[in-house]
């Protein structure tokens, strides 16, 4: 008998698993015996933050993997690409007269074609543009290369002989119809070829300047097509694609530092707005909250459901207003004390992928009459700082940076109307209250 | 000493299987959300078939409410119920439906010697298992309208658990009592959620919580009359001490205490021929000593009362079989709404089926299903379920 109510039970259990359980839901007439408020408090500047600072040159040009090209843009400013072409192919695949593939050590490099890819909606010229490659003379650095030096790294600062990746010599011109969307191309010869080939060179690499005046292009690829003539088979030529080895560019002038009633973020290098919260402890509630609850209401994390950074746009100093989105983001400073070296918390939003998610701002808000107010989401960290510690267990910091999301990712930046103007920063709490869940 | 240990061994295996459940397992009414809850009767399948409000029954039974249901029972016993509801509620315009099963009753019953037979059992009381929606709108002070859904979720409820012991005091006579403990709790959880579409942005959940644990004794005796094999009258009477609510750490408010009633049963059954019986039952309690806890008053006393026939000369298999008709009725002892009244009632029928029998015809397994079809009403809420409850009772391991 005990072996039949033990093969029993689990059964019984199975039968049980397989049905559905649902709460009876009302719907009607409140039930709940709670009484819940949902209100907002905008926090003027004075009563949120107890510092603020902006700080410049997160990042440089190369880490954007693109190019930049200019000339006279508003009238001022100049920007170049400098490019250093991947090491040349030493053997190819080559079918010889029997039809048989064989490798081929033995090229003879005829001529080449360097394709370069532009960003069409970035463009800031409808009609066709000129412009030159050249080959660069000197030794360079990618990762540090500026206007003014060739090599600015620790220890070593080496100025260009002309500013700006001079001098160099003339390969070759081409104009580029943006209306087309194809490639700009430049044709290289076989000495040229020779030159840009030799890797022990330091001074290997070229020159891609906008000729014609009052515009700005960005690069976003650089491909070089070989025309080769093999050992085998010698009245075939054969097209051997050599990709990038670096890829910056180098601008002047450089922006201006912002004045003290400036906030701004983005650009390359990158500029963060650095600030240091200083939350109350208590926020004004509306006469509804107020009727319910003694005012002020203590601010705490549980009550808070959103907090955001409303900020003002103001147009961008013209050579460096954007010319696409941005997407700007804030996250923690974990060190402040180390600014402007201080490791940066995570970011505050993930999409489903895992990828961080920004605030999208038109480029127009940064032109002139285009200012508005946007709204920059840093729940996360209000509502650790109102907790006393992070999702993770850590001492929350009250330093955050407001900065371009993926940053440094393109030269233009924007700008925020900074503290003691009109349009100042606040901060949009959005706040709920209720009465504790109790017994009947 | 090998029975007992077969005995507790099934014992805790039965307990086992519920602990997860932790009756009451699933709420049956949206009117669960009045008061303490909905009253739960912790009744086998041929006492739902029958109508009963619990005890009375010819024969035996092992079943939480009936302390001397089980004082025929000359080896060791285990019954155990499992419900099982589909519930239309509707609410003015607005309709819904809802399906969710529990374990109403367990039971265990072992003889001692000649003296009587011991019973420990688990029950449903109160059931406190329901959750309330609302879809509203929040103003901003930017203009913006955010659409919410505030979701009021309640979890648990009150169960009892009682030790009892049934002794025939003479072949026309029996009596019996149990003591338990209330045992049980309930978790309470407010969210507002935000429609964060609408609000283009981040707007966290707003989420306010509690729980808390119930205690409190309570002890029923009762008394069965036989006039032969052909009358049975029977009355309990269960008296609760206060059901003392205790909150949790974190939980904000004190304890309460709640005054359950005085419950007080009595039913007579009748066989009208050799296969053919009746039962009449009726309960009744007050339960106006919860209304200085409660912020809306209960309805003070409320009645239970219900009926049926059983015919048990049928036969499915070669096996007996017995086909059961009953109808019962309650008043639902708290209101949803001021100078409202519920009732719950129900038409019900069921099947009996002897699995096993010893040489002497006594029953060693048997199975009981009952399917009710009910209303309920209070206020604006109405509510019509269909409720199957399926008992098994092993005996003899």
């Amino acid at each position: 008998m005990i072996r039949k109510t033990r093969r029993l039970l689990p059964l019984l259990a199975a039968v049980l698993g397989a049905c559905e359980d649902q709460l009876p839901t009302a719907v009607g007439p409140a039930l709940a015996p709670v009484r819940p408020l949902t209100f907002e408090v905008i926090l003027p500047w004075s009563e949120f933050v107890s510092d603020a600072r902006v700080l410049g040159g997160f990042g440089r040009p190369v880490q954007t993997g693109s190019g930049l090209v200019a000339h006279e843009f508003v009238g001022e400013v100049e920007a170049h690409t400098l490019v250093r072409m991947a090491e040349f192919p030493r053997a190819a695949n080559v079918v010889d007269s029997l039809g048989t593939t064989r490798k081929d050590t033995l090229l003879t490099f005829l001529d080449a074609t360097l394709f370069v890819t532009f960003d069409t909606t970035s463009n800031s010229s409808t009609g066709s543009v000129t412009l030159q490659l050249e080959r660069i003379l000197e030794p360079w650095d990618a990762r540090t290369a500026g206007w003014e030096l060739a090599v600015d790294s620790v220890g070593e600062r080496t100025p260009w002989g002309e500013p700006g990746g001079g001098p160099v010599e003339p390969i070759a011109g081409t104009t580029w119809f943006p209306q087309t969307g194809l490639d700009g191309q430049f044709f290289l010869n076989a000495a040229t070829l020779a030159l840009l080939g030799d890797t022990t060179r330091n001074d290997r690499g070229l020159r891609i300047r906008l000729a014609t005046p009052g515009h700005r292009l960005d690069i976003t690829g650089v491909r070089l097509d070989l025309r080769t003539s093999p050992s085998i088979n010698q009245d075939n030529t054969v097209l051997l694609s050599v990709g990038l080895s670096e890829l910056t560019y180098v601008y002047t002038p450089t922006p201006p530092a912002p004045e003290p009633d400036e906030l701004r973020a983005g650009g390359v290098p990158a500029w963060r707005s650095v600030l240091t919260l200083g939350l109350p402890a208590s926020v004004p509630g509306n006469p509804a909250v107020c009727a319910r609850l003694s005012c002020p209401v203590p601010l705490t994390a549980g009550r808070l459901n959103h907090a955001g950074l409303l900020l003002t746009t103001e147009p961008t100093e013209p050579a460096f207003v954007p010319t696409d989105p941005i997407q700007f983001e804030v996250r923690g400073v974990l060190a402040p004390e180390f600014l402007p070296k201080s490791p940066l918390g995570a970011p505050l939003f993930l999409d489903t992928l895992g990828l961080a998610v920004g605030t999208t701002v038109p480029e127009s808000a940064f032109h002139p009459g285009g200012a508005r107010v946007v709204e920059i989401p840093i729940t996360p960290i209000v509502r650790s700082l109102l907790s006393g510690s992070t999702l993770s267990g850590f001492r929350p910091t009250p330093t955050i940076a407001l900065m371009e999301l993926f940053e440094p990712i393109s030269f233009t930046f924007g700008s925020f109307v900074g503290p003691g103007r009109s349009g100042e920063p606040r901060l949009r709490l959005v706040l709920t209250v209720s009465d504790p869940v109790a017994l009947p | 000493m090998r029975r007992a240990e077969r005995l507790l061994w099934c014992a805790f295996s039965a307990l086992a299987l519920l602990a997860p459940a932790s009756v009451p397992a699933v709420a049956q009414s949206v009117l669960a959300a009045a008061g303490l809850g909905l009253p739960i009767e912790p009744v086998d399948g041929r006492g739902r078939a029958l109508g009963s409000v619990g005890i009375g029954l010819l024969g035996t039974t092992v079943v939480p409410a009936d302390p001397v249901g089980a004082v025929d029972l000359p080896i060791p016993t285990l019954a155990l119920t499992l419900q099982s509801s589909w519930l239309d509620v509707q609410e003015g315009a607005q309709a819904a439906s809802f399906s969710g099963n529990r374990f109403p009753a367990l039971g265990v019953s072992y003889p001692v010697r000649d003296w009587g037979v011991l019973t420990l059992t688990y029950g449903a009381v109160l059931d406190q298992r329901w959750r309330h929606e609302r879809r509203d709108t929040v103003d901003l002070e930017a203009g913006e309208a955010v659409p919410i859904l505030d979701r009021f979720r309640s979890e648990g409820g009150v169960s009892a658990v009682r030790l009892g012991f049934a002794h025939r005091v003479a072949p026309s006579l029996a009596v019996g009592g149990a003591v338990g403990m209330y045992t049980g709790s309930l978790s309470l959880l407010f969210t507002r959620l935000f429609d964060t579409i609408a609000a283009s942005g981040d707007i966290r959940p707003f989420q306010s919580s509690g729980r808390w644990s119930y205690s409190g004794p309570t002890a029923t005796i009762g008394a069965v009359v036989d006039i032969g094999t052909v009358v049975r009258g029977a009355a309990a009477l269960t008296w609760s001490g206060a059901l003392e609510a205790d909150p949790s750490d974190g939980t904000a408010g004190e304890s309460r205490s709640y005054d359950l009633p005085l419950e007080l049963r009595a039913a007579l059954s009748g066989s009208l021929a050799p296969e053919l019986s009746v039962l009449v039952s009726v309960g009744w309690a007050d339960w106006s000593g919860t209304d200085d806890e409660l912020e809306m008053p209960s309805v003070g006393g409320a009645l239970k009362l219900g009926g049926g026939v059983e015919w048990g000369g049928a036969s499915l298999f070669g096996r007996n079989l017995s086909v059961r008709l009953g109808w019962r009725r309650a008043d639902l002892p708290f209101r949803l709404e001021a100078g409202t009244e519920g009732s719950e009632s129900a038409a019900s029928g069921g099947l009996g089926l002897l699995l096993l029998a010893r040489s002497d015809g006594f029953p060693l397994a048997l199975v009981d299903l009952a399917i009710e079809r009910g209303t309920r009403s209070a206020g604006t809420v109405s509510e019509d379920f269909w409720r199957s409850t399926l008992s098994l009772r092993v005996a003899g391991f």
